[in-house]
């Protein structure tokens, strides 16, 4: 089932277009929203938050319609924007239990929960110090702990590691990945940084341009089912090329030593056929595995291919 | 993810079935912006001291009515408290401490909006259910209540202090209304004001900017219509002192003096009525069309400036 299904939408800023007919549909679980800068990521969340009049089409978040449903939307849904921001002269715990009585929450609840979550966001007794002095990590992680206080159904997450080190980046991902598989919360990651989406995500949009490029699943998307294997050679040979033609392998590319080849068949089948090839080429293999594009290099031909 | 804290829980989980609270966004809003008020020194302080015209004349009349007998003979009371009008103490107490009440205004509401726009709050509060009036009527009942909390401690001192001691002097019988007019005068007041600097907040990225140009705006607009006053009392104008009197009220202080003038249903006087000297510096209370266009045009245009910029993404168009 989707949680977010936008329908040629359409988004203007004055004359210029940052969504032009855009249409998705989100599916459950954490799912990235991977594209370049000013691809329109933020876009597409502030309009699904009703920041945005759309200018054309339409578009449900959680069976919610976009537009005319804003404020049962944002009671569902926790946004953590890409910017520092916060309520002056606050400490963390004021803050997110503001924000839970913001989200409609009776305020004993609200602090007993801001309580909560800041200890799963991991800042502790730093919680009771004024968010004015908080570093970069900090005020993410508090940004994180104000979109979960009121138990949303769904999270959007606009560049949830931005300006982190790599230690707060690790532990802001562990914090994605765990409230998106342990806690049953649907994530939508939007970020431009393809190791993050890889390591948090299990589906992927990919947009550029205003305009939807591909989706997939990650493994569907790194090529994980396809029957292609990469194989490496001692050194480079063309009779194992023309070996592997025969057995009837199709060259996909080479780089190196490294050759991704592709056939009809299972990969036991195919790495008998890698085997025979290399004997008849008298080509010694180095290593072999199934044939993955990396993440980056499928959002590199969706935006190159379209 | 922290196990280490004292109450970490390791059993996180998250919530969906939150009990609603009752009432709306406006009044958390509203709420959270008095309590970091009220815990502020300067506030109270400002309040005390622009409340002087009432403790100065407290210890007056306390003075003279304790030791009358020994200064001008038993009669000199009973005569001292016929010159006093009651009800325009209350519009003399604005006009003593209308400065330190801008004061209060800029303390309280001067950051209201400005101060969010500057730290991108505005993001957090409309990612949650709550809509642009909501967040716009908690912040002006806000600066509404802690105004109307700094004008009314002084007043309220004094009708008590009044009804208690000055009864027979005509503290409640001079006009029965006299209460109900000064605290709808004070409420007026403090709405009009609220309202102007709701809208001069929304401007701003800066608290200090939106203070600083409020506080222009205020004192130029007093010092031109004291120009035009000045005018008035030094030459022969008498073609157009109607036109004089009007720019009286063309500034913030003259509007929210017009605004006590008028709920008040009175024209002012100085502490006691035959200071004939004085009596011709007394601006006549505006015309009631006059006064509508003076504060009920700023006001339609304030909310519309602040209902217009505040958004909680910047829309170039």
């Amino acid at each position: 089932m989707a949680v977010v299904t936008l329908e040629n939408l359409t988004v203007q800023y004055g004359r210029f277009t940052a969504l032009r007919d855009f249409s998705v549909a989100v599916p459950e679980g954490c799912v990235g929203l991977l594209g370049p800068n000013g691809a329109g990521k933020t876009t597409m969340l502030k309009t699904m938050l009703g920041f945005i009049k759309p200018a054309g089409g339409r578009g449900d978040v959680l069976g919610l319609e976009v537009g005319r449903d804003g404020m049962a939307i944002r009671q569902a849904v926790g946004y953590m924007p890409e910017q520092d921001c916060h309520i002056p002269g606050m400490n963390a715990v004021q803050f997110v239990a503001y924000a839970g009585e913001l989200a409609g929450m009776p305020r004993n609840h609200a602090v007993r929960r801001a309580h909560e979550v800041l200890e799963y966001a991991g800042l502790g007794e730093a919680r009771y110090r004024a968010i004015e002095s908080y570093s970069t990590g900090m005020k993410q992680r508090i940004k994180f702990a104000q979109a979960l206080v009121h138990g949303p159904k769904l999270l959007l997450l606009d560049e949830p590691t931005n300006g982190l080190d790599p230690k707060g980046r690790h532990e802001m991902l562990d914090l994605v990945r765990d409230i998106s598989q342990n806690k049953g919360v649907n994530v939508l990651v939007c970020s431009h940084l393809l190791p993050d989406i890889e390591r948090t995500c299990d589906s992927v949009v990919v947009i550029a341009g205003g305009q939807m490029k591909l989706q997939g699943s990650v493994s569907d998307l790194r090529g994980l089912n396809s029957n292609a294997v990469d194989v490496e050679l001692r050194e480079k040979s063309g009779e194992f090329l023309q070996a592997a033609a025969r057995h009837g392998f199709e060259l996909v590319s080479a780089k190196g030593t490294w050759y991704r080849l592709a056939a009809v068949g299972g990969h036991e089948e195919l790495s008998k056929k890698v085997f025979l090839a290399s004997r008849e080429a008298g080509a010694q293999i180095r290593g072999l595995k199934p044939g993955a594009r990396s993440l980056e290099e499928a959002f590199m031909e969706a935006i190159d291919v379209n | 993810m922290s196990t280490s804290g004292p109450i970490a829980d390791l059993s996180y989980r998250n919530v969906t079935d939150s009990p609603l609270r009752k009432g709306g966004n406006w009044w958390v809003i509203a709420r959270q912006l008095m309590q970091r008020v009220v815990k502020l020194r300067s506030f109270w302080v400002l309040t005390v001291l622009s409340g002087g015209h009432f403790l100065i004349l407290a210890a007056v009349t306390y003075f003279i009515d304790s030791f009358a007998a020994n200064m001008g003979g038993a009669d000199f009371a009973g005569q001292f408290f016929e010159q006093i009008v009651w009800k325009d103490q209350f519009l003399n107490g604005f006009q003593f401490g209308h400065f330190l009440l801008m004061a209060i205004l800029l303390m309280v509401g001067a950051g209201s909006i400005a101060n969010d726009n500057r730290s991108n709050a505005l993001l957090v509060y409309f990612s949650k259910p709550c809509s642009k009036l909501d967040y716009l009527v908690g912040k002006f009942v806000g600066i509404f209540l802690m105004l109307a909390i700094a004008m009314l401690i002084p007043a309220v001192f004094f009708m008590f202090y009044g009804a208690m001691n000055f009864r027979e002097h005509g503290f409640l019988t001079d006009d029965p209304m006299m209460i109900p007019r000064a605290l709808a005068g004070i409420f007026a007041v403090c709405a009009f004001q609220a309202s102007v600097i709701l809208g001069v907040s929304s401007l701003f990225n800066q608290g200090r900017l939106a203070g600083a140009t409020y506080a222009g705006i205020y004192v130029l607009s007093g010092v031109f219509a004291q120009l035009a006053r000045l005018v008035a009392e030094t030459r022969d104008v008498a073609g157009i002192q109607g036109v004089l009197d009007t720019i009286h009220y063309l500034s913030l202080y003259g509007a929210s003096e017009g605004l006590l003038k008028t709920i008040l249903g009175t024209d002012g006087s100085f502490f006691v009525r035959d200071n004939q000297g004085a009596a011709e510096a007394i601006v006549p209370r505006p015309d009631l069309w006059l006064l509508l266009v003076m504060v009920v045009l700023p006001v339609i245009a304030c909310w519309g400036l602040a209902l217009r910029k505040v958004r909680a993404v910047e829309v170039v168009s």
